[in-house]
């Protein structure tokens, strides 16, 4: 069908992935500039920096509940009954919510330190996003990029989702353990690094 | 009255520039800053421009910490900066902007909502009020600014300038509303190119230039050091001139 990509399937296939991307990119990239947008507001009083990246979380994660409700009673009504492997969904979403989480706190503090980043962080993200398995299944690319696809967090995630959702298999405990593992190191960086900084991004994006 | 609330201990404060492949020199805006806020004075901040005093009232309000030295507070405060540009998102409407900052001073949200027509009436903004602060001109920010502050009734005002922007009637409202905080013993710091209106609002005066403290203490006495010593800095560019004339006529 859509890029003579195979059967009607590819269109679910597709939408899991670019749901799940988009929710992550646009948290990543919203985190990332969370201090610089509200520089206004940390020129006039005392916040606590992590309040920003989590504020731009919460609200993309409102969007993907909206949309990914509406994918699931569409998917269930057009294309398979629900499945018990659904019960899944929950823990996805908390690991999924869990690595945001992690990575918008490290490039929410570093990007107002060297502001440069914020050009590597864009192009860093279209990469990963043509790196994440939207287009393809992770076991069709090359065998030689195999490994570095499965160290790629939103591609393993990604796989999570279609694997409930598709395949109707339960998740991996293992890849889920990686992701939460990775989150929760980068959640303790993320806090340090906006902790030993918090009085300084008022001096710095002035 | 005269309780400190919060003590500068040589306190330093540098900035730098940053980005992937440069580091600019460090500058430092104040160094070996020391003297003490007093609780329910109003504290004169003159200087020239560049000289940190914006960076002062930064650091009174802790917004930022400084680099070297301590601050000491001896009680828990509420501090507002109301300075030109700075305080709001240009997004939020200037409705929405006002219950940001009540919210952000620990003010609850019914309180603030139930003050939202105090401040729209004080602000004079009109329509302009349901307006993103993205589309208001300086004069309007910091009616909204002063509005808001006077409204949410902070601990201590920190008033970087603002005294001398916007229309006559906007100004005369704004030096009126500051008098009587001064007199309703609420602690002020005033920064202010306008010697008048240090001169009558203000119990000391701190003179600051290029980052260290000049002379700190009584407002007359500070105020008449400050003006003997820009008259001398005149008369000795004058003398320059002179003399550089008086050469560049010998070498002709």
């Amino acid at each position: 069908m859509i890029l003579s990509r195979g059967d009607s399937g590819f269109v679910s296939f597709l939408l899991i992935g670019l749901i799940v991307w988009k929710w992550f990119d646009s948290s990543v990239r919203g985190c990332s500039t969370a201090i610089l947008m509200n520089r206004g507001v940390i020129q006039q009083v005392y916040v606590p920096k992590y309040l920003f990246p989590l504020i731009c979380i919460a609200s993309n994660s409102i969007k993907f509940a909206i949309v990914f409700t509406l994918f699931i009673l569409l998917y269930t009504f057009i294309k398979q009954p629900p499945h018990p492997t659904y019960f899944a969904l929950p823990i996805i979403i908390l690991t999924q919510a869990l690595l945001i989480t992690g990575c918008g706190l490290v490039l929410c503090a570093i990007v107002p330190l060297i502001p440069d980043t914020k050009i590597l962080i864009d192009n860093f993200m279209t990469l990963l996003f043509f790196m994440s398995g939207i287009f393809f299944k992770l076991d069709s690319a090359p065998q030689e990029l195999q490994w570095l696809l499965e160290l790629n967090p939103a591609a393993v995630l990604i796989t999570l989702y279609r694997d409930i959702l598709i395949s109707n298999h339960w998740p991996n405990p293992m890849d889920i353990m990686y992701i939460v593992c990775l989150s929760i190191g980068l959640i303790f960086i993320g806090l340090y690094q906006l902790h030993i900084h918090d009085r300084n991004y008022a001096k710095i994006v002035s | 009255m005269n309780q400190a609330i919060l003590e500068f201990c040589e306190v330093g404060i540098f900035y730098q520039k940053k980005s992937l492949s440069f580091r600019s020199p460090k500058f430092w805006a104040l160094e070996d800053v020391s003297f003490v806020l007093k609780r329910g004075e109003t504290l004169g901040v003159i200087g020239n421009n560049g000289s940190g005093k914006s960076t002062l009232l930064k650091l009174i309000s802790g917004i930022i910490a400084p680099d070297s030295g301590s601050i000491t507070s001896y009680r828990k405060f509420t501090a507002s900066l109301l300075a030109l540009n700075v305080g709001f998102n240009p997004n939020l409407t200037g409705r929405e902007s006002s219950v940001l900052s009540g919210l952000l001073l620990g003010m609850k949200k019914t309180e603030i909502e139930s003050r939202l027509n105090a401040i729209e009436t004080l602000s004079g903004l009109g329509d302009f009020f349901d307006q993103p602060v993205g589309n208001y001109s300086t004069g309007m920010k910091a009616r909204l600014g002063f509005s808001t502050a006077i409204q949410i009734n902070p601990d201590v005002f920190l008033v970087d300038e603002i005294l001398g922007v916007g229309d006559q009637q906007f100004r005369k409202i704004s030096y009126e509303l500051i008098e009587e905080k001064i007199k309703s013993n609420k602690t002020v710091v005033l920064v202010s190119h306008n010697l008048d209106v240090i001169q009558n609002l203000c119990d000391r005066v701190l003179w600051i230039e290029k980052g260290k403290i000049v002379k700190v203490g009584d407002t007359k006495e500070v105020i008449d050091y400050y003006l003997s010593a820009i008259r001398q800095v005149m008369r000795d560019n004058h003398q320059d001139q002179l003399d550089n004339t008086r050469k560049n006529k010998i070498v002709c």
